[in-house]
This record gives C-alpha cells, sequence and structure tokens, in this order.
C-alpha cells in the first residue's frame, strides 16, 4: 500500500511532558483517515509535527517517502495543506484577498483558480466582506481554501468541525467529501467528535497517551463494531455445540459469556442449552458505536 | 524568499498601520520646517543638519509599534503557519519579515525628509557641517533605526501573542530611552560652573570657577559614552539633541546590533516551537 505520510515511533517531549510517545501510524493515499483521541492524546502535537510548525524530539516521520530530515522535504510539504486548530487567515482582509495573499506565499504566478476555490468551499459570494465578520463555519471553510491553495493532495485538519452549529458541521463533512471523492484527496482528520467522524473516515487511527493503540480500516472497524447478542451461560463449550449445530456465527469472550452474530430463536436456544446441562444466564443486545470501541480500546476514566 | 516577500509587500501596501506611519513622519518632517522658518523670522538660525536630526526622537517608536501590529499579526492570526506548512524555511520566514520591517521604517523616514528636504533648504542657512559628515549622521540614523527593527524583528518572531509583545517592545524602547536620557543628561553636565557666594550682607558675589564634582572623568565618563553611543535609544538622543562625538563608531555598533540580533534571532526561531 501506498502511504501518503508514514510515522515511526515519533516523539515529541515538552520539559517533563511527553506529547508524544513512540507514535507509529500510517496514511493510505486516497484516505480520509480519523485520528481519534481524547483531549490531550496528542493529536495536535503529531500535526504541528508533520506540518513542520515543531521538530520531533524522537523517531521519525516522511512525507511522500520523504523523511523529514531530508533537506528536500520543503517539496513534500507544498504537497499538503492543512488547518491546524483555528483556521491561519488574515481577518482584515475579505476571502479573496487570503487567497490571493496563500497564492503569493506560495509564488504561484497567476491568481487563476482563485474563483474555483471559493466556490468549492461555498464563499464565492461573501465579497469584500472582511474576515473577521464571517461566521465561524465561514472563518472555517476559508481557512480550508487557503490550505486548498497550490492543489495540495494531502490536507490536514485539526479538529474542522469544533464549535461549528449542525448546519456548519454538515458543509464541512460535505465539502471533506466532496475533495476526496471529486480531487483524489488524501484528508487526515483529528476529531473527538466520534459520530461525525464515523460519517467520513476511511481509515482510523486511535491515539491515546501518545501512542497509537490501534490503526484499522472502516471496514475493519464495521466488523469489530458488528450488531450482536451478547448472552452470559454457565459453560460456554456447551454453547459452542450448541452454536455449531444451529450453523450461527459467534465469538467466544471468556468462559462464561460469547457474542452471536445473527438473529436467535431464544427458546429453541434455551432447550437446547438446557438439553446439554448448560444455562442461560443474561441477553444483551449490543450495537456498539464507534464511541464504545474507542472507549473499549483506551478506557473510560481519564479525560484531558 | 522572494515569494515571502512578494505576499509581504503586498500586505503592506495595503496595511493602515505602515500609511499611518508614513503620514505622521511626514507631518513632523513638515512640522519641523515650518518651525525653521518661524524661527528664520524671529532670527534663529537653522542648518539642513539641524533638520537632518529631528526625527531621531520619534524614529525609535516606528520599529516596535510596526513590528508588534504588523508582523505581531502573523502569530495572532495563525498566518506565519500557512509559510511553513507550504514549504517556506524558517530563516526565510525570519529575513522576509526583517527585510520588511527595514523596509518600511526607511521608508517612514524617507516620508519625513520628503519635505525636508524639498521645502527645508529654503528656510536653512545652509548644510551646516560638510556634506560627507552629513551623509556620516543620516546613515548612521538609518543603521540606528535599522538596528532597532533587528532587535523588534527578533521580539516578534520569538513573542507569539501580539498583546505581550507590543508591551514588551514599548516598554523596551521608553527603558532605553529613560537610560539613555540618564546617561546623556550625566555626560551633558559642565566640568565647571560659576560659583556664587553670598556676603553677610546678602549680597551675591562671584567667587569664580568651580569644579562640578558631578562630572563624569576617565572610564566612568568613557562607559556613559559607550553606552549612549551603543543603545539605538543613546544614539537617538544624541543625534536629536546634536552631542554625537563618535559618529562612526555609532554607525559600527548599530551594523553589530543589527547583526547579532538577526543572528541570535534565527538560531533562537529556528528552535521555536510554533503552535
Amino acid at each position: 500500500m501506498e502511504y501518503v505520510m508514514r510515522t515511526v515511533s515519533l516523539a515529541k517531549s515538552y520539559r517533563h511532558f511527553q506529547a508524544l510517545n513512540g507514535l507509529t501510524m500510517h496514511v493510505p493515499r486516497g484516505a480520509i483517515y480519523g485520528l481519534v483521541g481524547r483531549n490531550g492524546a496528542g493529536k495536535t502535537t503529531l500535526i504541528r509535527l508533520i506540518c513542520g510548525l515543531q521538530a520531533p524530539t524522537g523517531g521519525h516521520y516522511e512525507l511522500y517517502g520523504r523523511k523529514h530530515t531530508d533537506r528536500d522535504i520543503a517539496r513534500s510539504r507544498r504537497r499538503m495543506g492543512a488547518v491546524v486548530e483555528t483556521p491561519s487567515i488574515y481577518l482584515d482582509m475579505s476571502a479573496q484577498d487570503n487567497l490571493k495573499q496563500q497564492y503569493r506565499v506560495l509564488g504561484l504566478p497567476s491568481f487563476e483558480g482563485v474563483g474555483e476555490l471559493l466556490e468549492l468551499v461555498g464563499l464565492a459570494d461573501a465579497g469584500k466582506k472582511k474576515a473577521r465578520h464571517f461566521s465561524l463555519g465561514m472563518k472555517q471553510r476559508l481557512g480550508i481554501a487557503v490550505a486548498l491553495a497550490g492543489d495540495p493532495d494531502f490536507l490536514v485538519l485539526d479538529e474542522p468541525v469544533n464549535g461549528l452549529d449542525p448546519q456548519g458541521i454538515i458543509e464541512i463533512r460535505e465539502l471533506i467529501l466532496r475533495l476526496n471523492r471529486e480531487k483524489q484527496i488524501t484528508v487526515l482528520i483529528s476529531s473527538h467528535i466520534l459520530d461525525e467522524l464515523s460519517r467520513l473516515a476511511t481509515h482510523y487511527g486511535f491515539i491515546d497517551g501518545g501512542r497509537m493503540v490501534k490503526e484499522l480500516s472502516a471496514a475493519e472497524l464495521e466488523a469489530a463494531c458488528r450488531k450482536c447478542v451478547r448472552l452470559t451461560v454457565t459453560d460456554t463449550a456447551a454453547l459452542a455445540r450448541v452454536l455449531d449445530a444451529m450453523g450461527t456465527e459467534y465469538k467466544i469472550l471468556d468462559e462464561a459469556t460469547a457474542d452471536v452474530y445473527q438473529k436467535l430463536n431464544v427458546s429453541q436456544l434455551t432447550l437446547a442449552l438446557a438439553a446439554q446441562d448448560c444455562e442461560l444466564l443474561d441477553i444483551q443486545e449490543r450495537d456498539e458505536s464507534l464511541e464504545s470501541y474507542f472507549v473499549s480500546l483506551v478506557g473510560g476514566g481519564r479525560n484531558g | 524568499m522572494a515569494d515571502l516577500l512578494r505576499a509581504g509587500f503586498a500586505r503592506l501596501w495595503r496595511a493602515p498601520i505602515f500609511w499611518l506611519g508614513v503620514a505622521f513622519t511626514a507631518l513632523w518632517g513638515c512640522l519641523v520646517c515650518l518651525e525653521a522658518y518661524e524661527g528664520g523670522q524671529e532670527g534663529i538660525v537653522y542648518f539642513l543638519y539641524d533638520l537632518c536630526r529631528y526625527h531621531c526622537i520619534f524614529t525609535v517608536f516606528l520599529p516596535p509599534v510596526f513590528c508588534a501590529l504588523f508582523l505581531g499579526t502573523e502569530y495572532d492570526h495563525g498566518t506565519i503557519r500557512n509559510k511553513l506548512i507550504a514549504g517556506k524555511t524558517r530563516p526565510a520566514v525570519y529575513l522576509s519579515s526583517l527585510v520588511l520591517s527595514l523596509a518600511a521604517c526607511f521608508l517612514m523616514i524617507a516620508a519625513y525628509f520628503l519635505p525636508v528636504v524639498c521645502v527645508g533648504p529654503l528656510f536653512a542657512e545652509g548644510l551646516g557641517v560638510s556634506p560627507g559628515m552629513l551623509a556620516l549622521i543620516v546613515a548612521g540614523e538609518l543603521l540606528m533605526a535599522a538596528a532597532l527593527c533587528g532587535l523588534c524583528a527578533l521580539g516578534s518572531m520569538l513573542i507569539s501573542r501580539k498583546a505581550v509583545l507590543a508591551v514588551t517592545l514599548l516598554l523596551a524602547v521608553l527603558a532605553g530611552l529613560a537610560v539613555g536620557g540618564h546617561v546623556e543628561s550625566r555626560l551633558a553636565e559642565q566640568e565647571f560652573f560659576q560659583g556664587i557666594m553670598m556676603t553677610e550682607e546678602g549680597e551675591l558675589v562671584d567667587a569664580g570657577e568651580m569644579e562640578n564634582p558631578g562630572f563624569l572623568t576617565g572610564a566612568k565618563r568613557e562607559i556613559y559614552q559607550f553606552v549612549a553611543d551603543f543603545l539605538p535609544t543613546g544614539q537617538a538622543l544624541v543625534y536629536n539633541f546634536d552631542m554625537i562625538v563618535h559618529p562612526v563608531a555609532m554607525c559600527l555598533y548599530s551594523l553589530l546590533i543589527l547583526c547579532a540580533s538577526t543572528g541570535g534571532g534565527l538560531i533562537a526561531f529556528r528552535r521555536k516551537d510554533l503552535k
């Protein structure tokens, strides 16, 4: 698989605080990679590092196959755009002037494409209105437009829907999906709004305490979060024999519990278990969400 | 770096703070010419040399105000990140900011000199010094402004909070002026003063020349003179109040400050963690 970005044992410490602790991750080309983690997990630190705003204290990362210490890493950076925390825009300029300013920074020979970008992010009608008078959603979209100047093929968004109203969230989501589908832009999104992320991401990275807890694709996650019935019995060996006989898909979790992934005839199952000297003690329908999967991965004790 | 300069100058031409500075310095230049005209009417002689020095006292405020409001915005609005994410190197970002602040301050000073050069000669009684010395003094004034720009650019690139930056730079200049003012006043003390005695009848009589105990001599005077010549704020007072003793040394000190602050700033900015 071809990776746009790869980190290997990446570490970053601030005096006595270890923000990243040997983080290894892989962002495949064309993916919408959701970086999931609670506050303080290291999401923003990771994004600051890959954007070149800070230097790692250990490990390394690669952008388009170039190590961050390579002399020509700037060539890889030119292929990426990012919105880190708040959108980076001149508040005393209009949307169009902000884009023109970024075009100049990038050294682009003309302002061709500025109108198209404004159209893409839905700011074509903003006119001469200064960015300081924009709504939060408009600022966020302008920030994304600035990040898209120069046609990058890797977009990094740090908490892009933070503080937005429902309409703003939908707009940003649709924009990201359009960028990914129509322009084949690889997107790395950090968020702790898991429900929102689950509507977008094709790949996930679960991060906690500065470490990658688990990386998986949306399909793998879907399999892990499948709807199931959790049974508690006195003897799982007997349960396994009964379920095998019924041709039912299941997974034994421990000596007393098992998850069953098909609809069950409870009366039939109870009778079959009784015939095997096994009692059915509890039955629960489970529909694991991304949220509960995340909690089961990193634990739900502390926050921040 | 050319792209960063192109973007920076495009922003500069639209920055109200820059044009406000230009308007203020041009107005100051006009006022100085008017003062020379009125002085001429009252028999006070002004030379072009005098008119070329009277901006120094406010020139020290141009770099801190400009850097805090113009360069400080880059951190405040987060736009400095766009440059680094776009692959621009840190030295390029730092140096382009320095060049911008130098250009802006020189243009503001040029706005002062415009009326002085165009109208000043009509009211001034000649140059007042040799053309070479006048050129040296003007070059020294520009280098003093450049040294301040170097220090303020250093602050702007290392202090990420705009309000903190503005307060720090202005307080630093005010503190520098206070130190410079104290040093100048000590250096300006006369070696002797005329003594006066009061007789028993209450009459004041001449007591002859008496030594001023506050007059600085020897190594202490040299140290005070060095501080006045070295500090950009000290130089501003030296130029403004015509207490120039070492014009070449002052130019060299300014160059030294500019180079040292830029070198140190580049190293510190390279290591700085940006948010």
